[in-house]
This record gives structure tokens, C-alpha cells and sequence, in this order.
């Protein structure tokens, strides 16, 4: 499903190179339940960067399905996050403008457009039952405590029912009962046949992965599980 | 993470600027124009001033509009993220900002063309004429700008994605 083939990336800060990622290589495929764990700048948010097109590899490919998408068009690849990614990122940032329904919706109508409304509200029902935000759906972003936002922002990833999933930090501002809540929806996803490649720092939740990366210095440095 | 998803219309600015400034530069000669034509009262030059005063005005707005609409420039980028192309987003924000400036801009050009038939109907002197240009500054444009700059007005406080929030 997504194959990531010796990528290297180096960022330049005021002429000097930072070499964020050295040669990482990782398959995905369905039904993968992938963590990554290490200290901070190790390169792990810039890895689910480059692998949802965000930023580009500077040597190396990503393919999600039969797609290189450091080689596709900008347009082409806000096609495949819509169709392919549900993405939770470390700081959920959603439109202002629009309540959670409607930001929800926007998510949803990403990768189904044409479909019939009916089918997203059932979508809807059950994902607020999962995570249990039904209260906040006609609140604006702005409204929300860092928690609530986190959540939402797994919803807004999840509802799209895409075949991958793509965390970074998902439990980040999240109480202890809200992670279990997480990790509860994380695991049927995956045994619904989703992939997931997760960035955390919680054991627990990555725990539950199948396999453990430990990234250190932009490399896979073990693999703990 | 937060900066990668500020993804937007910076660099687009430079060029709405650009078409503010050439606005202006139309709208000077339109003036220049518009008082020659009062002189000759040739109708085809009547039409070609308002044609290029409606386009001038419309790339001017359009122009002053986009400085505006680079608040949306974030919104742009985090819709992109979760997968909506950037034409998408543009398409639908310029074929609402279109339609609302258009309807604006008649009700100037409306002014404009009673303006010209009640000076077309009498027999002038150049001074008449003179005076009928000043009062034409005075009413007409006033009138223009604040009717375009009322689709400003609404246009700062709508929002994109107009039809899709009438969807949900």
C-alpha cells in the first residue's frame, strides 16, 4: 500500500543543511499497524510528512498504491490524500469558519464526492458514537479545549473511511480515558483492514502496534517490536 | 507541522497588485476619454469607455479583493491537506466574488448611463459641458465606488465554499 524507498531529506535553514531523514525505507501494507517512536527531531513528523506529499524527499521515492507521489502534480496529489489518507496531524488545525459537522463533511465529501448526503450522516453517527463528540458537532474549532480538538481531528481522518491512516501524536492533549477511546477506534480500523502509520510518544498506544520503529538521527536505528 | 499546511495565495499577491495598479492606469485614460467623448459625442467611443471602465474597475476590485482574500490563504492550505485540489477552492470563491461584483458594478454603471443620456439629449456648450464633467466626478464616481465598494463590503464578510455549506 505505501512503500517508501531510501528517502533522504535535508532542510536548509539560513545556508545550513539539516539532514532530517538518512535512507529510510519502510513497506506498508494493508492491514500494517506501524508505529514510530524516538526523541524529538529524530525525523519522524517529517517522515508522515513526506509520505502524505507535504514535503518532498530530496533522493529517494514514496509509492502510496502505484503512485510515486514526489513525482505526481500538486493537484494530483491532494487527489490521493483524499482518496487514500486520513491524516491526524500534531496540531489539529481546522477551518475556522466551519462547525465540526460541516468540517467533518468537507472531510467525508474529499473522497466521496457525489455520494448521497444520507450516506455521510450515517458515517457520522457512527463515528461520533465512537469517539463520543456528538455535543461538539455545532461548535466552531475555535470553541474547543486542545482535547476535544484532538479528537475531532481523529473523526475528521477516520470518517473518510480511507484505507490509510496517517497519525502524528494522535493522543497528544488527551486524557487517559480519551487514549483508551483512541486506541479502541485505532484497533477496528485496523481490523477493518486499514493501515496505519503512527507517530507517537505514548508506550501504550504504541503498544498496540504490530511492529515498532525507533527512529534516531532520520534513521529506522531498531526495530523494538 | 503548523507552518506546512500554510500553504496558499502569497505569492499570487504580487500579481493582483499588479492588476490593482493597472486598474488605476485604465481608469486615468477612461477619464481622459470619457471627456473627449463629451466633446465629439461619438456613441461607439461611449461604449469602448465603459467596456474598458467596467473591465478596469473589475480587475481593480478584483485586484483590492485578493489582498483581502489572503486571510483564506491558510484555510486554503489546511482543505488542501485533507485533499481538495487548490482550483476547487478557487473556483468556487471566483465564481461567487464574479457574480457579486458584477451585480455591484451595474448599479454603477446604471448612474453612468443616465448620467450620459441626459447629457447626450441637450445641445452643450463646452463649458456646459465642462461643468456637466465636474458634476460627473462629483456624482458619478462617488456613486461607482461606493457601489463596488459595497461588493467589497459583502464580499469581506461572505464566505467560500458557499455551496457547499448549503449542501450540509
Amino acid at each position: 500500500m505505501i512503500r517508501i524507498n531510501n528517502i533522504h531529506l535535508y532542510y536548509r535553514q539560513h545556508g545550513i543543511a539539516l539532514h532530517a531523514l538518512r535512507g529510510v525505507s519502510l513497506d506498508i501494507n494493508p492491514g500494517d499497524y506501524i508505529a514510530l517512536v524516538g526523541p524529538s527531531g529524530s525525523g519522524k513528523s517529517s517522515l508522515i510528512a513526506a509520505v502524505t506529499g507535504l514535503i518532498f524527499p530530496s533522493e529517494g521515492d514514496i509509492f502510496i498504491d502505484r503512485f510515486r507521489i514526489n513525482r505526481i502534480s500538486r493537484n494530483a496529489r491532494a487527489k490521493i490524500r483524499a482518496k487514500y489518507c486520513g491524516i491526524i496531524f500534531q496540531f489539529s488545525e481546522m477551518p475556522g469558519r466551519f462547525t465540526i459537522r460541516e468540517n467533518l463533511y468537507l472531510s467525508w465529501l474529499s473522497a466521496h464526492r457525489g455520494k448521497d448526503l444520507s450516506e455521510f450522516e450515517e458515517r457520522l453517527e457512527l463515528v461520533c458514537a465512537k469517539l463520543d463528540i456528538h455535543p461538539l458537532l455545532e461548535i466552531r474549532p475555535g470553541n474547543l479545549s486542545g482535547g476535544q480538538l484532538q479528537k475531532t481531528a481523529i473523526a475528521r481522518a477516520i470518517i473518510k473511511d480511507a484505507p490509510i491512516i496517517l497519525a502524528d501524536e494522535p493522543s497528544g492533549d488527551l486524557d487517559p480515558d480519551n487514549v483508551k477511546r483512541v486506541r479502541n477506534v485505532l484497533q477496528e480500523e485496523i481490523e477493518n483492514g486499514k493501515s496505519i502509520l503512527m507517530v507517537t510518544h505514548d508506550a501504550k498506544l504504541a503498544s498496540d502496534a504490530h511492529t515498532i520503529y525507533e527512529l534516531r538521527d532520520g534513521q529506522i536505528h531498531n526495530v523494538l517490536k | 507541522m503548523r507552518d506546512l499546511i500554510k500553504i496558499g495565495l502569497s505569492r499570487s499577491r504580487a500579481v493582483f497588485i499588479l492588476l490593482g495598479a493597472l486598474y488605476l492606469a485604465v481608469y486615468l485614460q477612461v477619464s481622459v476619454l470619457f471627456f473627449l467623448i463629451l466633446t465629439s459625442k461619438i456613441q461607439m467611443l461611449v461604449i469602448s469607455g465603459y467596456t474598458i471602465g467596467t473591465l478596469g474597475l473589475l480587475g481593480g476590485i478584483t485586484g483590492a479583493h485578493f489582498l483581502v482574500a489572503g486571510k483564506y490563504s491558510y484555510e486554503m492550505g489546511n482543505l488542501e491537506t485533507i485533499g481538495f485540489p487548490r482550483w476547487f477552492y478557487i473556483t468556487t470563491y471566483l465564481i461567487q466574488f464574479v457574480l457579486v461584483q458584477l451585480i455591484s458594478c451595474l448599479v454603477g454603471l446604471l448612474c453612468f448611463q443616465i448620467l450620459y443620456i441626459f447629457i447626450t439629449s441637450d445641445n452643450v456648450s463646452f463649458s456646459q459641458l465642462a461643468i456637466v464633467h465636474l458634476k460627473t466626478i462629483l456624482t458619478v464616481l462617488p456613486l461607482q465606488v461606493i457601489s463596488c465598494a459595497a461588493g467589497l463590503w459583502y464580499q469581506s464578510r461572505s464566505e467560500p465554499f458557499l455551496l457547499i455549506k448549503e449542501r450540509i
